[in-house]
């Protein structure tokens, strides 16, 4: 009867240390925070508190709960959920957009239906330039600029970068706000933005990567795809005359033009965005919950400001 | 259930181990998938939060959830006491280390009390106020239910032990509920790691409580 420990039998010694080992792994996990710089890329830490947490896991599953000593039928049977929970979260991990607000399928009802009706939803990326782009900001600049499409992108040194398609063509006179933007990345003292620091360094992209990124900071200003559907994906988006023409609006829930066009020179974001800031449920219309307008960027100079007053 | 003991020839099946140990190992399994699709949901809406609502930064305390983490593995290590003592037959050490794990699971639950109406009451944060507090509060707090069920379970066992129920022979209950609660103790391990100091480490700029 005893047959299940006849492979043998963890001693009481072993299980000190083993509580010991666990005790200490926990006191690293919880330094690592600290001793990870903000400015390391931060898959080194994701990478170490992996490996601490799952020494943890093993350690445990295998001496306190036996497996280690005990019938493989019960470590198949453990380890078969475990593939199938690990699976069941790869899956959906990878078919979630977890990572950025760009994708069309989170534009619908389905995740901003009630409270989050203010949750941005970025732009859909279309050429691989915006999407190599989008690769580039991520690993770049996100530590010191905040672009609400990139989940990360929370930086405060550098200003906020939503609606910088809309500004970048009248910082420096005769430039176009590629060129701005282009010039901006390959030298970063060229023009300063009031209440910033001129702390930016070059990161030294050479041209593709720099028309990369601009082309993914200005399709941050592109209209977006209707939410819910994708039937009218980016209607009249790149179609700089294509503006407000009633005819082709279905609903007024749908309407599009509420996002400013690209060219339209001074519009500021229309007040007709619905904020849904005061009902939690009022994010059910569709118009609320694509709702298009970047928080805090109700004219054009007012995007900067959230960030540049909170800049030392 | 006082007739079930370990030399009960129903007991064993073909597997040649304890129907019930291979049920639990079953249940554990399927546990995973359950705690693999809430961690999958926290982790899916993570960000998503409006500004102006409370963020995880905002509200975690770090070292009240380490020190509570600490509790719950040393429960762990009680709870394998607990086993071993059974096993040699010395029911006194089985009853305290028993009383203990389920002591430890009960401190463990008051920081998680502690910590749901300080966030609820001082951080704002409801169930419905945003996708950071649905998401957190049904994990952790199908975490929290599932170590409440484990401590109800070993104070009955340890309660069964003082009124003379528990015997030498009945180690297989003990086991069962150990496996019950290290498991509920590795899906701490890995809330712990992927909901509390991920936090820390993703979050690049603005970083409060830890050096900027």
């Amino acid at each position: 009867m005893e047959g299940k420990k006849e492979k043998g039998h963890a001693s009481l010694e072993l299980y000190a240390k083993i509580i010991v080992t666990l005790a200490l792994i926990t006191i690293a996990e919880i330094v690592v925070p600290y001793v990870i710089a903000h400015d390391v890329n931060s898959v080194i830490g994701i990478g170490l508190l992996a490996v601490l947490a799952v020494a943890k896991y093993v350690l445990v599953v295998m001496f306190f709960m036996h497996l280690y000593y005990d019938q493989p039928l019960c470590t198949f049977l453990f380890v078969t959920g475990m593939v199938l929970g690990g699976g069941t979260m790869a899956g959906l991990l990878s078919a979630m957009p977890h990572d950025a607000y760009t994708r069309e399928e989170y534009g619908g009802g389905a995740t901003t239906g009630s409270s989050e009706a203010k949750t941005y939803i970025g732009p859909e990326l279309k050429t691989p330039d915006e999407k190599a782009g989008e690769q580039l900001f991520e690993t770049n600049c996100v530590t010191c600029h905040t672009l609400k499409s990139v989940t990360t992108a929370t930086g405060v040194i550098g200003p906020d970068l939503d609606g910088i398609w809309e500004r970048a063509g009248k910082r420096m006179p005769g430039k176009t706000a590629e060129q701005y933007i282009d010039l901006s990345i390959k030298e970063p003292g060229a023009f300063i933005v009031d209440g910033y620091p001129n702390s930016m360094t070059n990161f030294g992209f050479d041209d593709t990567k720099r028309r990369q990124l601009v082309a993914f900071l200005m399709a941050q200003g592109r209209p977006w795809p209707k939410g819910g559907g994708g039937s009218a994906p980016a209607a009249g988006g790149t179609e700089p005359g294509a503006s407000t023409t009633p005819g082709t609006m279905s609903s007024p829930g749908d309407q599009l033009p509420a996002t400013p066009q690209p060219g339209s020179g001074e519009s500021p974001t229309p007040d007709t965005v619905q904020e849904s800031e005061a009902s939690p449920n009022a994010g059910s219309s569709p118009g609320g919950s694509i709702s298009p307008a970047p928080e805090g960027s109700a004219s054009p100079d007012a995007a900067a400001s959230p960030a540049g007053s909170a800049t030392p | 259930m006082s007739q079930i003991v370990l030399d009960n020839p129903h007991e064993m099946g073909c597997t040649g181990l304890p129907h019930r140990k291979v049920l639990m190992w079953a249940f554990l399994a399927s546990d995973c998938m359950f705690f693999g699709t809430l961690i999958s949901t926290y982790m899916i809406y993570r960000g998503r939060s409006p500004a102006d609502t409370p963020q995880p930064q905002d509200i975690f305390d770090i070292p009240l959830t380490s020190t509570s983490s600490f509790v719950l593995l040393a429960s762990s290590y009680l709870m394998v006491l607990a086993l071993a003592a059974i096993q040699r037959g010395d029911m006194k050490k089985f009853q305290l280390w028993t009383a203990g794990t389920a002591f430890f699971g009960s401190i463990f639950l008051g920081f998680q009390c502690y910590e749901f109406s300080h966030f609820y009451l001082k951080g704002h944060l409801g169930l419905t106020t945003n996708l950071f507090g649905s998401t957190f509060y049904v994990l952790t707090g199908t975490h929290g239910c599932h170590v409440a069920i484990g401590v109800l379970w070993l104070m009955s066992l340890c309660i069964l032990s003082l009124k003379g129920g528990m015997t030498p022979r009945r180690q297989l209950d003990v086991e069962i509920a150990g496996l019950y609660w290290h498991f509920v103790d590795i899906v701490w391990i890995v809330i712990f790691g992927g909901v509390y100091l991920l936090e820390y480490i993703i979050t690049p700029a603005g970083t409060p409580g830890v050096g900027h």
